[in-house]
């Protein structure tokens, strides 16, 4: 008997049209949590290192969290695992939403989707029914347009996760969306659906419930977790204005990615705040997502570019396709972000390639794009931005070159131009500045994903609450670790929001309430995990389970070919300095990084040379099956 | 006479402040925002030590826009909008 999750794999496979579930129990559970933990066990033995992004032997799978649909806030979140076709390797990415909460009321943690269908299909999910139905009428719709359509089909109570436009026509940054705003935005999850050629999984409302071990006791956690989120400083705020209510403290310590990374700061940087779009009245309504009473999303509005109605911009929008482009213009934003929400793109790697467009032509390269966009693609010029989107998201003219992202981009526009490409292993760079933001910049270089901030969101570095201080000074034994421009503890921090990150995701939690607030800790994940599971538990006990989750993941990407030698930065981050509001300059060299890098894998138990985890760290957390690879590898 | 149209954004600190918001009438001229505190600090009477405390994480708009030197000079002509928030998470 399992509690708290069905035990309930479903395999779709494309190629044969055919359905099958499989069952695990609470052994797969106890080691690896749930599902971002158990997709990775899975990837393990169904995605061969061999198999390219785009091809049938890329498994793309989706599934919802230990906690999701228990009373626990904030428990909504749904793991997307797959080979990136921007990295060409392992790849999760985390979302919002309804949907995965509907997947486990139909009765399954995972969805496991094998193989390429020759003609659009969606896959419709009632229970112990399942259907692989054709989709030709909603191939080519947007997100938005899609999931109207789907719904109206399948009844108001069911669920979408979708493809738009840029996942049908494989732009290497399309997203996976759920419940039509809620994204599964980086790595390209999207065009991988495109190239199996799947507009998505609409799920029924789902007739089963959660069934918890010891309700009573989870139910009084639920409610201590529910007061702590509501004393928690930072979540306060995000809850009121967003997650762009980051934007201000960034800004302040020169953090703010603002011109493709040549400034950390900027004077327009109010108009891009979460807190502006109060002001200025841009907000009409908060939104949360499943079991969620933080409500961090945005539900936005202005009566320019016709009327837009929409939801967002996060923060990570808001700089990408603002400061990061010189875009002080809140109107044209909030448009910007709803063609990325339809068109189902990544608005981070979207950002990134534009300011590189914008800094190349700005240095004499792309010449052509005034000519082909209407427009000079110069800092701030709106009208050119919404021209790229498009562009980018039809593959037309510059756009098709474009929608294959920076590295390869770089490398057909001029190799010289690859400096001021803001990527490192395919992925575009999240917004934060790394040479300055330094446990966010060790972070960075190892992340699975590549230099991004959701796989390990350090956010306590800035030390801007007392609860942020104090988690600093626990990790690392001084509240004098907190603040930026700092090296000391960084890999003491990385380490334990590595680890502690894998849990959240794994237990279907959204991270702001562990790692950017602090409303649960190791202990509360370990009470609530036992009383959810009937699994015994204990801190230490659970933190080796994110343990063994971050390493199954790197052991994943060694086989893939990944050693490190990949553990990097993008070119301007390792080779520039970076100048703050004070005039301070700040370099984050190549030594600094390896020092980093030595004291990290020595923390890990990996081997510090290569930085492939040894075959007794591997045995210790019994994942003896990757052995071999590691002998094969070191 | 132009007036301050002070408004405090953040719950917490409309609590710390015992005040969401206040309007206050000036003369017109050219102050800096020290001095645009010490008027507010007659209607918001813990204002200033509550700034002193918090200047980190406190961020002061005046007409759309976030002011970090407090020195500046503002010229005050018409109505002046200034919001004032505590700093956020995010992501």
């Amino acid at each position: 008997m399992v509690y708290s999750v069905n035990g309930r794999i479903l395999h779709v496979d494309l190629t044969n049209d055919k359905v099958w579930v499989e069952k695990y129990g609470n052994d797969l559970l106890e080691l690896f949590i749930g599902s971002r933990g158990i997709q990775a066990r899975l990837y393990w033995d169904l995605v061969s290192p061999e198999a390219k992004a785009f091809s049938s032997g890329n498994v793309l799978f989706v599934g919802s969290g230990t906690f999701t649909g228990t009373p626990l806030p904030s428990s909504g979140r749904t793991t997307v695992t797959f080979k990136s076709p921007a990295t060409n390797m392992y790849f999760k990415a985390s979302v919002g939403g309804d949907f995965g909460l509907k997947l486990k009321l139909n009765g399954y943690d995972v969805v496991a989707i094998h193989g390429v269908s020759e003609k659009p299909v969606y896959v419709y999910i009632e229970n112990d029914h399942v259907d692989i139905i054709p989709a030709d009428k909603y191939w080519g719709l947007d997100v938005r347009t899609a999931h109207i359509e789907l719904i109206r089909k399948h009844g108001l109570d069911a669920d979408t996760l979708l493809i738009g436009p840029a996942g049908e026509n494989l732009v290497k940054y399309a997203s996976v969306n759920c419940s039509v705003y809620n994204v599964a935005a980086r790595g390209g999850g999207g065009a991988v659906l495109g190239y199996k050629k799947l507009k998505g999984i609409v799920a029924s409302k789902g007739d089963r419930s959660v069934i918890l071990y010891n309700p009573k006791k989870f139910y009084e956690k639920s409610l201590k977790v529910s007061l702590n989120i509501m004393n928690d400083a930072a979540l306060v705020a995000t809850a009121k204005f967003g997650t762009a209510s980051a934007t201000m403290g960034l800004d302040r310590t020169s953090t703010l990615p603002c011109y493709n990374f040549r400034r950390s700061f900027w004077e327009n940087a109010y108009r891009n705040a979460g807190e502006y779009y109060v002001e200025a009245g841009y907000l009409i309504g908060r939104a949360g997502c499943a079991q969620c009473i933080v409500s961090c999303h945005r539900h936005t509005a202005t009566s320019k570019y016709g009327g837009v109605d929409t939801v967002g911009p996060e923060y990570e929008t808001s700089n990408a396709l603002g400061g990061n482009l010189g875009n002080s213009d809140t109107d044209a934003l909030i448009k910007m972000n709803d063609l990325a929400n339809i068109y189902g793109l990544d608005t981070i790697s979207l950002g990134g390639v534009i300011g590189w467009v914008m800094e190349s032509y700005e240095r004499g390269y792309l010449k052509d794009l005034k000519e082909e966009l209407g427009v000079e693609p110069l800092w701030g010029n709106v009208d050119a931005i919404i021209k790229l989107i498009e562009d980018i998201t039809f593959r037309r003219g510059t756009g098709d070159l474009l929608a294959e992202g920076l590295a390869i981009a770089c490398e057909k526009v001029g190799t010289e131009t690859c400096k001021w490409a803001i990527q490192s292993r395919g992925l575009e760079h999240s917004r934060v500045e790394t040479r300055i933001a330094r446990a966010y910049a060790l972070a960075f270089a190892l992340n699975p994903r590549g230099p991004d901030h959701l796989h390990t969101e350090t956010f306590a570095e800035f030390g801007f609450t007392e609860e942020a201080r104090r988690l600093i000074k626990r990790l690392t034994g001084s509240e004098e670790n907190a603040g930026i421009g700092k090296d000391s503890g960084r890999p003491e921090i990385v380490v334990w929001h590595e680890d502690i990150y894998a849990v959240t995701d794994s237990v279907g939690l959204c991270a702001f309430i562990d790692t950017a607030g602090f409303a649960v800790d190791e202990v509360m994940l370990s009470e609530l995990f036992e009383d959810a599971t009937g699994i015994a538990s204990t801190p230490e006990k659970i933190m080796k389970s994110g343990e063994r989750i971050v390493t199954l993941e790197r052991m994943i990407q060694v086989r893939e070919g990944r050693s490190r030698k990949d553990d990097t930065l993008p070119w301007r981050i390792l080779n520039e300095e970076i100048i703050t509001r004070e005039g301070k300059r700040y370099v984050f060299t190549e030594e600094t990084l390896n020092s980093m890098l030595d004291k990290y894998f020595k923390l890990r138990g990996w081997n510090v040379e290569k930085g492939i985890p040894t075959p007794e760290k591997l045995k210790e957390l019994k994942l003896e099956f990757a052995i071999e690879e590691a002998l094969r590898r070191v | 006479m132009p007036v301050l149209r002070v408004h405090v954004l953040s719950d917490r600190l409309a609590k710390l402040l015992q005040c969401n918001e206040a309007s206050i009438k000036v003369e017109s001229g050219s102050y800096s925002i020290n001095e645009l505190i010490e008027l507010i600090s007659s209607h918001i009477h813990n204002i200033k030590s509550v700034l002193e405390k918090m200047r980190d994480s406190i961020f002061v708009a005046i007409n759309g826009q976030v002011r970090y030197n407090y020195d500046e000079k503002i010229d005050v002509v018409d109505d002046v909008k200034i919001v004032i928030f505590e700093v956020g998470a995010g992501g």
